[in-house]
């Protein structure tokens, strides 16, 4: 198993808003976490990353326990996050945001810039450009092509598609299913269902702060009463 | 005296030499603020630290080049101790706390300097080379004042380049953007904070020294430069070092012209000066991008 969270509390003041809640991603596989606005999602990949302190339970990658780590450890322990808001720094050029992080040592880059821009051809255009001259679907782009940079053994994306038009959304799945026939083990947080359920093998659905099913992709769709309450589809 | 070129000319350059200085020890001040969201009101006590060790150094070595390399120096390494011991606790704390704690150590750096090196104003010699005076656009101006202003606009061009063209640069500029995404890629940002926090004092340090032969060092030397560094780093729009420079070259030449033109007004040209420019760009003057 490559992650396991088990049974963590995060809390915002005096919010409860995950209560106990457990996931595991294996090596190797992509796992989606759905839910609906304000079902903890976000909180969630924030609680893995440390950006949000988690009051209780314990967060193990590969084996090691990483909830007491700060945020910059966490990363280079091998997690690179897509944030909802992207995070794209508005005074970066797009090639700045692909050098900056501090890549862990040696061996031979998987995604140097050459095959980033390859896969986005639309940031290639506009290496010089910086972060607030790019458009919503160039951003998303880049924050993932920022993400690879970092060579992770696991991918987390908050939202890849929100907001985003058709087109670029098949664009980002294209990526995303090349990523996972490269064997990227990736956590995906998504409302858009279908989009999900495309790429996931495996699913949670979460519902006010808690886990409310678990299992593979296929069965879930089997299952209407629990999409049809957690899910509204 | 207004029309003549030759009152303008001079009262230009008092202003660039003036600029040059406030833009030295305004940087640190501001790209600590932008990066930190922390406002270090001692910044002007190590200012006058730069100064004070210049003097010692120039008394113990004899030498005022090997004064302006020791005392920044000297100035960084305080500033490390400073925030490692004192400042770091207090970068998550509220607004309030920052201005109580760092206000409370401009009044221990005046009475440290007081204790140590007496309340009488000292200075220190212009080193022979710039000593005397220069013909510069047909008039005699003090040689040393020509080199303060060089002095500033080649740190200008050195942080620019820095700033622009370097990795470290750019993990500054992104910590501006958002410091927790710069850490969410595996960036330690509070070294990089440390870092820029010493290289902060010791342009401070190097403002204080360089100063030393032109402004009387007395304890509390520190008060009415921090007042315009404030001021310069409120303008240009904290962390930006383009609004540094725009706000120190505008605070540099307002301040001098108001202090000979209408010296009953004192500083209140400044002081005015700034409400009107934030009434028109409350971000000041050359906000960073994205700023929130
Ligand atoms: N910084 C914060 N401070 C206080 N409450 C917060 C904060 N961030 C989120 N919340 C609250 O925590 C709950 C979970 O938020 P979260 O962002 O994790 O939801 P989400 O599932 O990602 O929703 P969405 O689909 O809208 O992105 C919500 O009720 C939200 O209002
Ligand atoms: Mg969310």
């Amino acid at each position: 198993m490559l992650l396991q969270v088990v049974g963590i509390d995060t809390y915002y003041g005096s919010s409860h808003t995950l209560q106990g809640l457990s996931i595991e991603v294996p090596h190797g596989s992509v796992v989606a976490l759905v839910g609906r606005n304000g079902a903890g999602k976000s909180t969630t990949l924030k609680s893995i990353m440390g950006v949000v302190p988690v009051t209780r339970g314990t967060i193990r990658f590969a084996g090691e326990e990483i909830h007491r780590l700060p945020l910059h450890q966490v990363a280079r322990r091998g997690i690179a996050y897509v944030p909802e808001e992207r995070g794209i720094f508005a005074s970066l050029t797009v090639d700045e945001h692909l050098t900056l992080s501090g890549r862990r040592g040696g061996g031979e880059r998987r995604f140097p810039p050459r095959r980033l821009y390859a896969t986005f051809p639309e940031l290639a255009e506009r290496r010089r450009h910086r972060g607030n001259e790019l458009s919503g679907g160039e951003q998303q782009m880049l924050a993932i092509a920022r993400a690879m940079a970092q060579e992770p053994r696991l991918l987390m994306l908050d939202e890849p598609t929100e907001g985003l038009a058709p087109a670029i959304v098949e664009r980002i799945g294209a990526v995303l299913r090349m990523l996972r026939r490269d064997g990227m083990t990736m956590l995906l947080v998504e409302q858009n269902y279908p989009f999900a359920m495309s790429l996931a093998e495996r699913a949670y659905v979460l519902g006010k702060g808690r886990i409310r099913w678990g299992g593979t992709a296929s069965a879930l769709a089997d299952r209407p009463a629990v999409t049809h309450t957690w899910l509204g589809v | 005296m207004l029309l003549d070129p030759g009152f303008l000319i001079v009262q230009t350059l008092n202003g660039l030499q003036l600029a040059a200085l406030l833009f030295l020890l305004s940087v640190g001040l501001s790209v600590v603020f932008g990066l930190m969201n922390f406002i270090n009101l001692a910044h002007g006590t190590l200012f006058m630290a730069g100064a004070y060790l210049a003097l010692s150094a120039v008394r113990a070595f004899d030498s005022f080049w090997l004064a302006l390399l020791l005392a920044p120096l000297g100035v960084a390494v305080l500033g490390g101790l400073l925030y490692l011991v004192l400042l770091r606790h207090l970068e998550r704390a509220d607004p309030m706390r920052q201005v109580l704690a760092t206000f409370g150590l401009i009044f221990v750096g005046v009475e440290v300097v007081d204790l140590v090196w007496g309340s009488l104003p000292h200075t220190i010699a212009v080193p022979p080379v710039l000593a005397g005076s220069s013909l510069i656009l047909g008039q005699v101006y003090p040689t040393y004042r020509l080199f303060i202003i060089a002095l500033g606009v080649l740190l200008f061009a050195l942080l620019y380049a820095a700033l622009e063209r370097t990795r470290l640069g750019a993990v500054v500029r992104a910590g501006v953007d958002d410091r927790d995404m710069v850490a969410a890629l595996g960036i330690n940002i509070g070294s990089v904070f440390l870092l820029v926090f010493c290289l902060g004092c010791l342009l401070a340090g190097l403002a204080g020294a360089v100063a030393a032969p032109v402004f009387s060092i007395f304890p509390g030397m520190d008060l009415s430069v921090l007042i315009l560094a404030l001021i310069v780093v409120v303008l240009g729009g904290p962390g930006s070092l383009k609004g540094v420079a725009a706000g120190s070259l505008i605070i540099g030449v307002v301040d001098t012209y108001g202090q000979v033109v209408v010296p009953e007004l004192a500083r209140l040209t400044v002081y005015g000066l700034m409400a009107a420019i934030l009434l028109y760009k409350p971000a000041g003057l050359i906000p960073v991008r994205g700023a929130r």
